[in-house]
This record gives structure tokens, sequence and C-alpha cells, in this order.
């Protein structure tokens, strides 16, 4: 065991792994947090803490994951690149682990003018870190873990238990990169994979071949990920601008024409859960139901994935 | 009587125009007529000293763009025109004192058409701010 | 080459507040060839002052020189009776340029008349994009002669996130993907292998973050001669 975490040993026990995302506030209500802790209890092996996604100032994810540890639902910290130099990201890493965080996601996290595209004014004008990329990050993580060492080279007074994990865009742009930043983020040291969302099987099962063709799966566990489309509005506008998601057609006019969209939603989501599992490396999904935590329930439910193994 | 200075491209001058005798006044309005030997001679810095002065504004004659004979010299008209009625907005002249007409006549009546259009939008923006300045 | 952009004439008048006699001082390298602080642009802003000031009932009296090389001292040098005579110089070289005339002319205020924007060149006309972030530690070599460092909106060494898509970074459409280019030109020159080797956490101590840099060559140090 390199951590001890619940979602290492899950994908130890060979069991298909299932994580979800969980928002922290743009406030400091911790109620918000318990209200959405409640509504994702036991649907998953553990739930991903965004840092601040879109660059929008939320309360943050280290102490967010905190609030899960202590009510024993298992947390993956993600840990951008974007706001922390390594100094600040190996200190917050000391400080998690310290409170009985396991996980962590390694993400170059969104450009700081992302927070200004929505209705919000975020913080364009902000200066970013970039010190160290995901890859990068990955590595660092590894370092505290097993040679308990900084990356500066100092040592630690012990080494630091983690489950380190990366992001894969299969899909994005240049296409022919994809496969050896997988590769690369394996070779640093990542133990598992999250994908960004997969709506094209076909597409996606040629990716995962070519992870194949070197062996990746093996090396690394690959979480699939899901997000439980909640209108047709909403699968053409992922379609269209959001990098590395594509989305086919046929399933785009299936949710417009559905009547109750947000039932067929939960519906498509299970049988792309069905439908990743059968392809060879991937071992798990990850379900982000955005501002929507309810369908978690229903949608890992459906897949016959519940209950949760207790490991 | 609005106070307008005219740089001509020598090949859309008038036969009776050209210097030494150019006209000081056409239609009523106080002219300066500049002969260029090609638009493409025009600066910016000429469109923008005579406004220091107080004149209304500028009318630059240039040929139509595929039949300038330096080839390349209307367009970079348009260009400068462009950018001298942007620093003019920039200080509180407006947008639109300095007109650019290519073409490929050189009647008298195409100036005077050009310059009635000129006065009309530049009286629309009031006198220039800058009229009856001294300081050099 | 330095790019700059000229500011806005309202500013440059705020920071003349008070002064009656103005030294417009362009530089004939860089500024020049983007068309912020060349002689032509230095005619374009003294008129532009001109035009303002008169508007405004002012009568400061403008002068315009423009130097061959403002970062150099030789050059800055020639122009000492027309600064000496003035209340305010405005500078339209790069920040290097302004630093350098006040380093020499310790007794008079030297304003900025262009923001510097960055290293680049001119791409198309009037258009001109970045290329070099003077990290201090070039690896063009690795990277098919493009830069992430400068090019990549994270600069990011792994290559590119996930928010590249058709070409364009995720900031905005109108930036090309650094690492777009990047691997474009590798597969063009059949080297997108150079990719697979985990680059490691970068020295930014060569960087900015090193503080202010100086390079010596040694050889050319006469310690002899006190430098001036």
């Amino acid at each position: 065991m390199k951590s001890g975490s619940n979602l290492e040993k899950v994908l130890s026990a060979g069991h298909t792994a299932v994580t979800a995302e969980l928002g922290p506030p743009m406030g400091c209500n911790a109620e918000t947090v318990r209200k959405k802790m409640e509504l994702l209890r036991g649907t998953a092996d553990a739930f991903n803490v965004t840092d601040c996604q879109t660059a929008v100032v939320r309360m943050s994810s280290i102490s967010t994951s905190i609030f899960l540890a202590q009510a024993g639902m298992e947390p993956v910290m993600q840990m951008t690149c974007r706001d922390r130099n390594r100094i600040a990201i190996q200190s917050d890493i000391l400080g998690a682990a310290a409170h009985g965080i396991k996980n962590c996601l390694c993400i170059a996290g969104d450009h700081q003018s992302f927070g200004a595209k929505g209705k919000l004014k975020g913080h364009p004008g902000s200066k970013n870190v970039y010190d160290v990329d995901s890859i990068q990050l990955v590595g660092i993580l590894r370092g505290l873990r097993d040679d308990a060492r900084q990356q500066g080279g100092d040592p630690l007074d012990a080494s630091v238990p983690l489950f380190i994990g990366a992001a894969w865009t299969p899909l994005g742009d240049p296409i022919e990169i994809r496969t050896i930043r997988l590769a690369k983020k394996v070779n640093a040291g990542a133990d598992f994979i999250q994908t960004q969302a997969v709506y094209d099987i076909k597409r996606f099962s040629e990716a995962m071949q070519k992870a194949r063709d070197r062996g990746l799966h093996e090396r690394v566990a690959i979480l699939a990920g899901i997000i439980v489309p909640k209108s047709g509005g909403m699968l053409a506008y992922m379609n269209k601008s959001v990098p590395g998601v594509v989305v086919p057609q046929e399933l785009i006019d299936r949710m417009k024409a559905a009547s109750d969209q947000r039932a067929e939603g939960i519906k498509i989501a299970v049988e792309l859960i069905q439908q990743v599992l059968q392809i060879e490396g991937v071992r798990g999904v990850h379900i982000q139901a955005i501002e929507w935590e309810e369908a978690v329930r229903e949608v890992v439910g459906g897949a016959g994935l519940l209950p949760r193994p207790t490991v | 009587m609005s106070h307008i200075y005219v740089f001509a491209c020598q090949h859309r001058i008038p036969r009776d125009w050209r210097p030494p005798f150019s006209p000081e006044e056409i239609n009523g309005h106080k002219v300066r007529l500049i002969q260029l030997p090609c638009s493409a001679k025009l600066s910016t810095v000429h469109m923008l000293r005579p406004f220091e002065q107080g004149i209304d504004g500028i009318l630059v004659m240039a040929c139509s763009e595929d039949t300038c004979r330096s080839l390349e010299g209307s367009r970079r008209a348009r260009m400068r025109v462009r950018e001298a009625n942007s620093v003019l907005e920039e200080v509180g002249l407006g947008d639109c004192r300095v007109m650019l007409k290519q073409r490929n006549g050189s009647e008298p009546a195409m100036y005077r058409d050009a310059l009635e259009e000129l006065v009309a939008q530049t009286q629309a923006l009031g006198a220039s701010p800058t009229r009856g300045n001294n300081v050099t | 080459m330095i790019i700059a952009e000229r500011k806005p004439v309202a500013e440059i008048l705020n920071m003349i507040e008070g002064a009656s006699t103005v030294l417009v001082a362009g530089c004939a390298t860089c500024v020049a060839d983007c068309m912020a602080g060349g002689e032509r642009e230095v005619g374009i802003l003294a008129s532009a002052m001109r035009i303002a000031l008169v508007r405004e009932g002012k009568a400061v009296e403008i002068i315009e020189v423009t130097v061959e090389r403002q970062c150099e001292r030789e050059f800055i040098e020639r122009i000492r009776e027309l600064v000496e005579k003035v209340d305010v110089v405005i500078s339209t070289a790069c920040g290097i340029g302004v630093q350098a005339m006040a380093e020499r002319y310790r007794n008079k205020p030297i304003y900025p008349g262009v923001n510097t924007t960055f290293l680049g060149l001119r791409e198309e006309e009037g258009l001109w994009t970045e290329r070099c972030a003077a990290c201090g530690d070039c690896t063009l070599h690795l990277t098919g002669g493009i830069c992430p460092v400068a090019r990549c909106s994270k600069s990011l060494l792994n290559g590119p996130c996930g928010g590249s898509r058709e070409g364009k970074c995720e900031v905005s459409e109108e930036i090309a993907c650094g690492w777009q280019l990047i691997i474009d030109r590798l597969i063009e020159l059949g080297q997108l292998d150079r990719l697979e080797a985990n680059i490691p956490p970068k020295n930014w101590a060569t960087s900015r973050d090193g503080g202010p840099r100086k390079v010596i060559k040694k050889e050319l140090r006469d310690e002899k001669r006190k430098q001036s």
C-alpha cells in the first residue's frame, strides 16, 4: 500500500472504483458542505474536491477535504498549479496529509481568465503561478512519498502517504500528444487517472487502445469521466465549447427529444458507465453531477455499483 | 467659413488648379491645396500638424488603390488617414476630420462634392476646438 | 526586438501637469520598428499633445528629438542640451531607455511615453506577437524552436493542458495554442519523440524570480579601469 487510502484499497482489491465530485461553496458556510456531503455519502469510494475550478474563488480544496475526512468520507483533494508555487504546494500537501487526506489529483487548473467568462467577475487580472506543471507536480508528490524528500532535495521527517492522481483528456487537441501525455503522467508516478468526460464511446475506445498499446493500463488505474447531462442544450454546449469533450449528435438529439430531460440524463449516464466499463483497462468511473449532487446516487445505483465495497 | 487643407496626389489635381494657380477658396471655404507626387508621401504627422493651427478638416485626394502608380501608395494613405483620425479622436477632435477620397478622375466638381461632405461632417462636430490658436 | 505601445495622450498629459517645456524623446531602434516610439511616433505624439494642450488653453512648449538608441549612454549624451533646457522629458523608448535616461540625467524627471509590452516580432502589418520570456535558460532545441514559456499561457513544459482546442488556447480564440504549434512543428521535423521525456521542474532562478539579473563577461571587465 502506498497510501492506504480507501480508493487505493478498492482498486487493489480488484473492484470497480467509483469517485464523485463535490464542488466547494462560494462562501464560508460549512453547512453547505455538509449538505452536499450527505447527498453523496456512500455513493462513491472517494470524493473529488475541486480547487477553485474555473478560477472562481471558493472554499479551499484543502479545508473542504478536511471536512470530508473528519466525517469519514474520503476526499480526493484536487491541487492546481495555477495558484501555488512548489513551496506552497508541498506545504499544503504536508498539512493535508497530517489531516488524514491521502488522495491528491494533480492538475494544471483553468487559466485565471476563466473566472470572468460566465456571469461572474472572477479575477482575470490576477497573476498566475505555474511554477510547475501538472506532470511535474505528480513527480513532486511521488518524491514526498517514495523518497521522503522535497523537490529541492531537503529531507522530510517521514514519507507522505499519498495516492497520486492525474487528469487525462484523451480526445483533446492536439490529439497526437494525448497518449504521450498519459505516458508522461504514468512515468512521473501517477497511481490513478480521471479522464475528461466521455460521451463518444467509440473514440474513447480508440484512445484506450493506444494507451493499452503502451501497456499504460497496467501501470495506472484509469477511471473514465462521466458528466451527468442535465439537458440537450448542455450536451450541445459541451460538444461545442468544452475542449476535449466530444458528444455524438444522436446523444444530443435523444436528450433534446426526451420529455423529462433530467431523467433521460441519468439514464444516459448509467448507459455510459456500463459501456466504458466494458473497455479493457478502464478500472472505474469518475462521476460529476455539477451542482446536482442528488443525481449521483441514482446514477451509481442504476449502474449496479451500489453499495460500495468495504475494504 | 471652414478652413480646409487638401492633400492631393498630382494625378488627381485638375489641370488649371496646379501650382502656382491653386485656388484659395472653393465654395466659400478657405482652402490650402498641397500637391503630392503620390498620396504615399502623406505622413500621419502631416495630417496632424495643421490641426495645431486650428484648421477644421483635411481632404485627401488619392487614386483608387488598384491604379496607384506607386502600387501601395493609396493603400498606405488609407491606413495613415485612419491613424490620424484615431489620434484626433483621442485628443477630442472627433474621428472624421480627415476624409480620404480614392478616385480616378480629377474634375473640380469631385472636389466640390467632397468638400461639402467634409464640411458638413466637421460642422456637425462644431468648430475646431483649436481654432485661432497662436501657440506654436 | 522589444515591443511597446504608446500610452494614451491623456495619461501622458497627466504626467506633465505643471511643466511649461517638455521634451518628447524617441528611440530609433526597437520602438521605431514596432511603431510606438520612433521619430515618426514622436511627431505624432508631440502634435497630439499640442492639440490637446491648446484645447485646454495651456501654453506648453513641446520639443521633439529622436536618438539612435536610448539604451546607450553615448547616444543619449548627445541630447544633453535639449534635456537640460526642459522641465520634463517624455521618453518613448522602452523601459530600458527610460531608465538609461533617468540614470544619465539625475536631476530631470524622465517619464514613460510607452508601455513596454514584450519581446517579440512583427508577424504581419500592424501585428506584433510575443516570442521570448527571457527566462535565462533556453530550451528551444527541445520544442521545435517554439517557446512554451512565452507561448503557452500557462508556460507548461510537458505538453498542452486539456484546454487546447482546434489550435486555440483556452484563454482566448485570439491566442494560438503554443503547444499545438510546437507539436505541428515537431511532427514536420520528425521529432515528436522528443516530447516523450519528462521535463523536471524548471529552475526559475535564471528568470526574474532570481531577482534583478546581470550578465558578466569576465574577459571584458578591466579591473584597472574604473567603470563609469
